[in-house]
């Protein structure tokens, strides 16, 4: 045993080189990693599994510290569901030293971002880019705040409908049917449920739980096929709380669920709803899907859940119908995921290399494959690899939705509007005997509150 | 001593008569020195907060958007959109039937029956119940959580009890359902407080009830029950403020859905802050609910004292 | 938020009461059994689900039986899950160790020495540990990112400060309960505050401290909120959060989620087993507020 003052000297030698060998190793990182660009992106809410995001991004980091020897791209895989991811992300980006330089998010995130002067306009970068110019109008828009682009698309989703030939069939529809109004699906959503009682006639998303993001997917897709689609008056710069479109869109809501036509609300009400029908549609349990780009491709060999062959035979593919026929005929909406750049990041150069990067073509079709989303370049929707990500046609038929589907307006205050038209339209589902005067008065207070009344606006 | 038994919350009486202490009645360089840790954390990241939270309930500050950097001070505007807020005054009425029906009521009566019927229940049953009681008890709120979804689901157990495969109980009965879990997860508690106050109950006079030939009924209501009125008290006073915070059971199970059918006023402050990144008026919705717990526990400690 | 000086606690903490010795009807008996039962089977399904859907294969949220498999348990233990664990763990002990540690201190010179405004401080005191947390996430969440904290450490501290209030009160209770003798005689011996503190007062308040502890750990290592706003580094994430993200990923692997909200569940069960043994009270006290 050493005396105790030399024990305490041999301590403190200890503990002192350590943090002298400590400080040395952090200084010999700082020389050596020139320049760290962070990238912050969802891990399990927007590629099909945690394993494929991690793949995608490790392959992208990869290519980038190649390509830019010494320097470090940084990964920031954000855990949870769309409004975890959205909250986490915000308070990322409040705190200069935590902010990510790249982000990889919801389109209809960016109004929001921008508006909190955290993104950098890429107009510039984007004058010399050649994938950038291939992107159809729409997909542009969709990014584009106040005539600036703050977002550039890496995927879209869309919406169409999916339905089971064999249920259709066995309420007597026509094998290839093809709906001309909302009241054909009601009608035959009547008919599936006479012929099959134990089935969900329809699957439509509704409700708040999916954040944002689940308005395009759900009530939206109807509203942009209504016979007045207007979100956000553009003459006006206001908010549409009530008009023909929106009665529309919460009168079938209110009729479907009155009648039993819609599928349970622990189903459509989820916040992961969308992710639902894959695995369902298989078992003919559903008959009319209002359905994502992506559940086909739940049953092709790589995603495989679950693996199935030739779906073309029992399941049919149609867009969505205008609610009463009315040109053009169909109608739906279509959201994507955006990359930005943070307005302050110390390695905008870097940044941007990464954002073209991640625009390659190969990344794209790899993202398109792991993420189940469209490619912006139309090209590559011809692309093999693309085409043979799910069975034909659906492929083809949902890249092709996306020339005559809206997206929803990029503001910052997008998510009031949508917040108050999910929740009518819970309403109506959850209650259906509300009328629907008391739905859009609710909607219109909530954002005329939040937003302010003169923000607002009625619309016929 | 048996009322010490049943009054959680009050300072413990001291054994001798009158307040004892070793040094004159002047403050020492040694109390300060000890008190200055505490001195200096409670109020800098507890009280402070508080405070500072009353200050950014009167501003527009926004976690993302407009306001998130340049907020400024908006006198009485969140307090009027706030009483012009029919999702507040939805939330108050959740709150209070949550709190009152899973916490006042629902979990002290399931404490009391557990503990009642636990006295005449087989070892083997009593032991295995007990302990499945206060385990639910000792598992952490995400688990929880968890368990209960999973129950609850319409391909789960409670949809598989009510027979039909197709409902779909946490949508369908949502407040119902996490209220259920709240009283699950404190019961076991309340169970051990009545255990406790029950062997107080003297002996003797429930041989006298037996001897005049009272029923048992008659000596639970006559004797039992009566004797376990403090303890009735507090028991749902503390699951009152125990329920009032439970956030992430109901956060985790439905974030206040389905149609705000759940959202209690903690989750509704969360979500106005972190999901619609309204931070002034998430902070004015926090101050309610310090005003509410400031109430509660004003009770609490009232009936503390006035039972001294 | 009991007070540990009371009778009742000492004696109970398997919640299991010595009968009653007046032996009723035999339809009492029956009527009681019957009602422990089923509310046995109320409180046993939701973990018996729990339990069955950690070794099975094909695992769902439906009760039944499992194809047994421990593939989930090593999914469940896969690094960025044990990571996770590991914050939770040093977050939990960081904020046991500074909360009990600052309330011993607090509750020592509040239940012996002479403080002004006693009574209404002990009163604030005990009010702050009703407060629920939800109220501080704003205001924190604006301090801590203006200073640069949102990070583990800091967040263990304020747990610990969330924590405190009940600890103050409740080591003050036991510390009252011990008599003066010890602490005199080592007093006018010269011996030190800090000394006598160690060598007198620790040993004899051990179980306070312990159930004091406990309840720190406890209320730490079930914190969700507070961590999830407060430490914004994704490698810091700590159990409870990644459980979540686990349940709500576009992939949901139910058996793995079981297995892993067992194994995060598993320390404060322990804890609770070991420690009712040592100190009949102590945990009971320790958990009444999560």
């Amino acid at each position: 045993m050493l005396p105790r003052s030399r024990r305490r000297l041999v301590l403190s030698t200890t503990v002192l080189s350590a943090l002298a060998s400590i400080g040395i190793m952090a200084s010999h990182v700082a020389t050596a990693a020139a320049a760290t660009v962070k990238v912050a992106y969802s891990l399990d809410y927007f590629m099909a599994s945690p394993e494929l995001t991690t793949k995608w991004f490790t392959g992208v980091k990869t290519q980038f510290e190649t390509e830019h020897p010494g320097d470090t791209l940084q990964l920031i895989p954000i855990p949870g569901g769309y409004d975890d991811f959205t909250t986490k992300l915000s308070l990322l980006f409040n705190s200069h030293s935590t902010a990510p330089d790249i982000v990889q998010y919801a389109a209809v995130s960016v109004g929001q971002f921008a508006a909190s002067d955290l993104l950098a306009p890429l107009d510039k970068q984007l004058e010399t880019s050649s994938w950038w110019k291939t992107f159809p109008e729409p997909v542009k828009a969709e990014g584009m705040i106040d005539g600036k682009v703050y977002g550039v698309a890496e995927g879209e989703n869309d919406y169409g409908l999916v339905y089971d030939r064999t249920l259709l069939s066995k309420a007597g529809l026509p094998h290839d049917w093809s709906p001309k109004t909302w009241q054909d699906i009601l009608d035959a959503a009547r008919a599936i449920k006479k012929a099959a009682p134990n089935s969900w006639p329809i699957w439509l998303m509704t409700g708040t739980s999916q954040g944002t993001y689940g308005v395009v997917a759900g009530a939206g897709v109807l509203l942009a096929a209504a016979s007045n689609p207007t979100v956000l008056d553009p003459a006006t710069n206001k908010w549409v709380v009530d008009s023909k479109g929106i009665r529309e869109v919460l009168a079938f809501y209110r009729d479907a669920s009155a009648e039993g036509l819609l599928a349970p609300s622990a189903q459509i009400l989820d916040p992961n709803a969308g992710n639902n029908t894959g695995p369902l549609v298989p078992q003919h349990k559903i008959g009319i899907v209002f359905s994502g780009n992506w559940v086909p491709e739940d049953w092709s060999k790589t995603i495989n859940q679950p693996y199935w062959p030739d779906p073309d035979k029992v399941i049919g593919f149609a867009p969505v119908p205008t609610s009463a026929g009315q040109t053009p005929g169909t109608g739906g909406s279509f959201g994507g995921w955006d990359l930005s750049v943070y307005k302050k990041s110390p390695h905008p150069d870097l940044a941007w290399d990464a954002v073209n990067i991640m625009q390659q073509e190969k990344n794209m079709l790899d993202l398109a494959a792991n993420a189940l989303v469209i490619p912006p370049v139309p090209a590559y929707t011809n692309d093999a690899a693309y085409l043979a990500m799910a069975e034909p046609p659906f492929q083809t038929d949902f890249a092709h939705l996306l020339y005559t589907e809206k997206a929803m307006p990029a503001s910052a205050e997008f998510p009031v509007w949508a917040y108050a038209f999910q929740q009518a339209t819970e309403t109506m589902v959850l209650k259906p005997k509300t009328s629907i005067d008391d739905a859009v008065k609710a909607m219109k207070a909530y954002v005329s509150q939040q937003l302010g009344a003169d923000r607002v606006e009625v619309m016929n | 001593m048996t009322e010490a038994t049943v009054m959680p919350l009050k300072p413990a009486p001291s054994r001798r008569s009158g307040p004892r202490r070793l040094d004159r009645p002047r403050l020492k360089l040694a109390s300060l020195f000890l008190l200055a840790p505490a001195g200096i954390l409670l109020p800098a990241l507890f009280i402070l907060p508080v405070c500072y939270a009353i200050y950014l309930g009167f501003t527009n500050l926004q976690l993302v958007g407009l306001h998130s950097v340049h907020y400024r001070f908006t006198g009485w505007a969140n307090i009027a959109f706030m009483l012009s807020d029919a999702s507040f005054y939805q939330s108050l009425w959740v709150t209070a039937l949550f709190v009152v029906g899973s916490g006042a009521v629902g979990s002290t009566l399931l404490g009391l029956v557990l503990a009642i019927a636990l006295q005449q229940a087989m070892p083997a049953l009593r032991m295995a119940v007990s302990g499945l009681a206060i385990l639910a008890w000792t598992l952490p709120p995400t688990t929880i959580a968890l368990v209960w979804i999973a129950s609850a689901s319409p391909s789960g157990p409670i949809a598989a009890m009510m027979a039909d495969m197709k409902a779909d109980p946490l949508y369908d009965h949502a407040l119902l359902i996490v209220s259920a879990a709240n009283a699950w997860s404190l019961a076991g508690l309340a169970m051990i407080m009545f255990s406790a106050a029950l062997r107080n109950v003297p002996k003797d006079m429930i041989e006298a009830g037996t001897l005049e030939g009272a029923s048992s009924v008659q000596r639970m209501m006559r004797i039992t029950l009566p004797f376990l009125k403090p303890t009735i008290v507090t028991s749902a006073l503390l699951m009152t403020l125990l329920t009032f915070g439970n956030f992430t059971l109901i956060y985790l199970m439905t974030a206040g859905g389905p149609d705000n059918a759940t959202n209690i006023l903690p989750v509704y402050s969360y979500l106005e802050g972190f999901k619609f990144f309204n931070l002034g008026y998430s902070a004015l919705l926090g101050n309610i609910i310090v005003i509410f717990s400031a109430l509660l526990g004003s009770v609490f400690v009232f009936l503390g004292q006035s039972r001294r | 938020m009991l007070n540990p000086g009371a009778k009742a606690s000492k004696e109970s903490d398997s919640g299991a009461p010595v009968p009653n010795p007046v032996s009723g009807l035999s339809f009492e008996k029956v009527f009681s059994n019957l009602t422990i039962a089923v509310l046995g089977v109320f409180f046993a399904i939701p973990m018996l689900w729990l339990v069955l859907a950690s070794v099975d294969r094909r695992a769902t949220y439906a009760l039944k039986l499992p194809l047994l498999t421990f593939a989930n348990f090593l999914a469940a233990l896969q690094p960025e899950n044990l990571g996770a664990l590991g914050n939770s763990i040093i977050m939990s002990v960081i904020a046991t160790v500074v909360g009990t540690v600052v309330a011993f201190l607090a509750a020592y010179s509040f239940s012996r020495h002479y403080i002004p405004w006693k009574g209404p401080v002990l009163l604030a005191i005990l009010f702050l540990s009703g407060v629920p947390i939800t109220v501080l996430i704003v205001p924190m969440y604006e301090m801590f990112s203006y200073a640069g904290w949102l990070s583990l450490v800091p967040t263990a501290i304020l747990l610990a400060v969330t924590a405190m209030p009940f600890q103050i009160y409740l080591i003050k209770n036991f510390i009252d309960a011990i008599p003066l003798d010890l602490e005199e005689a080592a007093f006018i011996e010269k011996a030190g505050t800090l000394r006598v503190l160690r060598s007198v007062v620790v040993p004899m308040t051990m179980p306070g401290l312990a159930s004091a502890a406990i309840f720190g750990f406890v209320n730490a290592w079930g914190s969700f909120l507070l961590p999830v706003v407060l430490i914004s580094d994704v490698d810091q994430q700590t159990a409870p959060e990644r459980l979540y993200g686990f349940m709500s990923s576009t992939s949901v692997n139910y058996g793995g989620i079981a297995a892993y909200s067992i194994i995060y569940s598993l320390p404060v069960v322990l804890l609770y087993v070991l420690m009712s043994r040592h100190f009949k009270a102590g945990f009971v006290l320790g958990g009444a507020v999560r």
